[in-house]
């Protein structure tokens, strides 16, 4: 409560000075939780088996790493994740390994992940779907894994500190230069975000603006042809394997605006991590993607 | 034959319009049409054109009216080679990957055909049979551990001609297609001794044919041109097969040119069904999809006229 308050003073005083100050000290705090550094009370008797890599991490950030008792290959984030049993992938996940551990709750996701939460209540376990999309239900969702392992309180006071993060970036959005974005989530067949997608959501509050603000899916597949006749300022990779040169060669590319300029951000600049996963994190990659932005 | 030449300039008319419509539809720019359109528009002809060439010379080859360039496990291997690539993180050299796929399966399925010292083409479609099943199996495998990369997997297996290429890779398409079409013209120029061997094999022998030799041929060029259409545009089913029995039906039986024919009309064919796929949706659909739901019916409605 005392980091809560704390950080709401340094907010108000220092908004002026630096704006970026604020954002950075809060995600100091909310990743030590996250690295569980700070320890943390959950009620006793929770054993969660997480599936989701998300999941995983704010339920560390929320309740502490000693309350996962099993997850998944993709879960490796904070670093203390590895010391806890692998139960299986994202999509497919050993029940026999999920028995044995005994969880009192398993937190699955949502894609074929729903599969899996039928297949675990068939067999009697306990099961919370949580797949947050957006920013606002990031919030929500860190607020029910806090009711989940009794840590509501924790859950509140982190969701509160997002809160005054995310509340600032939408201030900053009026007086931001909004550059025409193309997000490309994979190379073959060319895929890209809407904006009502959680990372089209990050790229309009780093200060992108969406040239697919409307696709069929929230992400979809895109015709080559139309992201040279949008011309983009800036292109963000979110899948590894393709280098800023790779997207340089690319025929008939080479006129774009962020070609020429060489506003292209690929894994190598950004943890994709950071901008695809809606977790605590996420504002850190906003915050990135933004110095990107600003320092081309 | 006389009475055919007006069918012929129409159909040539049809081709061209279809060409234009292709390389002209909501066109951007002359940026775009030299960059994206046209280099898909010579994927996709290229494709249709080598894939019906050599559907009609496996069926020849293999005697059997159900094959096509897909059936000897080639186009398996080329796509489990795209598809490793993909899952590994090397994107770019995708088609690389395939093509060395291609070549792997194309020599085991040889091996295998040669197998006990002597070779049939009986044991050579059971062996590309099994060796597609076996590379089949390896994609299964790929995409049970892989379902992150679902999207590349389906494009390879469902088609995909919205290849985007990078400026030097597209300087290798054009010598690989330059290539391509002088293996396909060698193929073609076994269409003589190929019609001679739909006469049977002893017969083909007593009049001079080299029936080995001629399979070998007729195996390699034909494997190593699928193995060209898979690493860039994925599996396409159904050119291969029905555009052949196509081109019988609307000529008759086998006669000089049939293979040329069967080959120009299936780049048509596939120019129309990657028009469709990319238009008929908000979103553009996989190009395979397309060539079923046409080939199916219209090779139904051929069949039930050829009584």
């Amino acid at each position: 409560m005392f980091c809560y308050r704390f950080n709401i003073i340094i907010t108000s005083r220092t908004n002026q000075i630096f704006p970026g100050l604020v954002t950075i000290l809060l995600l100091i705090t909310v990743l030590l939780c996250c690295c569980n550094r700070i320890e943390t009370e959950s009620a006793p008797g929770i054993r969660l088996v997480v599936i989701s890599p998300e999941l995983a991490e704010i339920a560390a950030m929320v309740a502490g790493v000693r309350v996962i008792v099993g997850i998944t290959r993709e879960c490796d984030y904070p670093p203390a994740l590895s010391e806890v049993p692998v139960v299986g992938t994202f999509s497919n996940i050993d029940l026999e390994k999920v028995k044995a551990i005994n969880p009192t709750v398993v937190l699955t996701s949502g894609l074929e992940q729903e599969g899996i939460n039928q297949e675990l209540r068939k067999l009697g376990f306990a099961t919370v779907s949580i797949y947050p999309q957006s920013i606002e239900e990031l919030f929500a969702a860190v607020l029910e894994i806090g009711e989940i392992t009794g840590c509501s309180e924790r859950a509140k006071n982190i969701a509160d500190s997002l809160d005054i993060i995310y509340e600032e970036l939408l201030q900053e959005i009026p007086r931001t230069r909004f550059l025409r974005t193309y997000i490309e989530i994979y190379g073959n067949p060319l895929m890209s975000a809407a904006d009502n997608s959680l990372v089209g959501e990050v790229i309009a509050l780093a200060g992108g603006k969406n040239i697919f603000p409307e696709l069929p899916r929230n992400y979809s597949r895109v015709n080559p042809e139309n992201v040279i006749v949008a011309d983009p300022e800036f292109i963000v990779i979110t899948y590894p394997g393709v280098s800023k040169q790779d997207i340089l060669q690319r025929k008939g590319w080479e006129n774009i605006s962020a070609c020429v300029e060489g506003r292209i951000c690929t894994t190598a600049d950004i943890n994709p991590d950071l901008i695809i996963r809606a977790t605590p994190r996420i504002f850190n990659g906003i915050r990135k993607l933004q110095e990107f932005i600003n320092e081309k | 034959m006389k009475n055919r030449y007006p069918v012929f300039i129409l159909m040539g008319f049809l081709l061209l319009a279809t060409v234009y419509l292709y390389l002209s539809f909501r066109i951007a720019s002359l940026e775009v049409m030299t960059s994206i359109r046209f280099p898909r528009f010579l994927l996709t002809y290229l494709t249709g054109f080598l894939l019906a060439g050599v559907g009609y010379s496996y069926q020849i080859m293999l005697n059997n009216p159900l094959a096509e360039p897909y059936i000897l496990g080639v186009s398996s291997g080329a796509a489990f080679g795209s598809i490793l690539a993909s899952v590994i993180g090397f994107h770019l050299l995708q088609p690389l990957f395939g093509f060395v796929g291609a070549l792997v399966a194309m020599i085991m399925v040889w091996k295998l055909a040669n197998l006990g010292g002597y070779f049939s083409s009986t044991k050579l479609l059971l062996s590309g049979i099994i060796l597609g099943m076996f590379f089949s199996a390896l994609i299964s495998v790929i995409m049970y551990f892989h379902q992150r990369d679902i999207s590349t997997i389906v494009s390879v297996l469902m088609g995909n001609l919205g290849h985007v290429f990078a400026v030097k890779e597209w300087a290798f398409f054009r010598g690989f297609s330059i290539l391509s079409l002088m293996l396909m013209t060698f193929l073609f120029t076994l269409a003589e001794p190929l019609r001679i061997l739909t006469t049977g094999d002893l017969m083909a022998s007593s009049l001079g044919v080299d029936v080995r030799k001629l399979r070998l041929y007729v195996f390699l060029s034909g494997s190593l041109l699928t193995g060209f259409t898979v690493a860039y545009a994925g599996i396409i089913g159904f050119v291969g097969l029905i555009i052949p029995h196509l081109v019988r039906m609307l000529i008759g039986g086998e006669r000089r040119g049939n293979m040329a024919l069967a080959a120009l009309l299936g780049g048509w064919f596939l120019l129309i069904c990657d028009f469709i796929a990319q238009h008929i949706a908000v979103v553009e659909i996989p190009v395979g999809i397309v060539t079923a739901f046409i080939g199916c019916p219209f090779f139904i409605y051929l069949l039930s006229r050829n009584k």
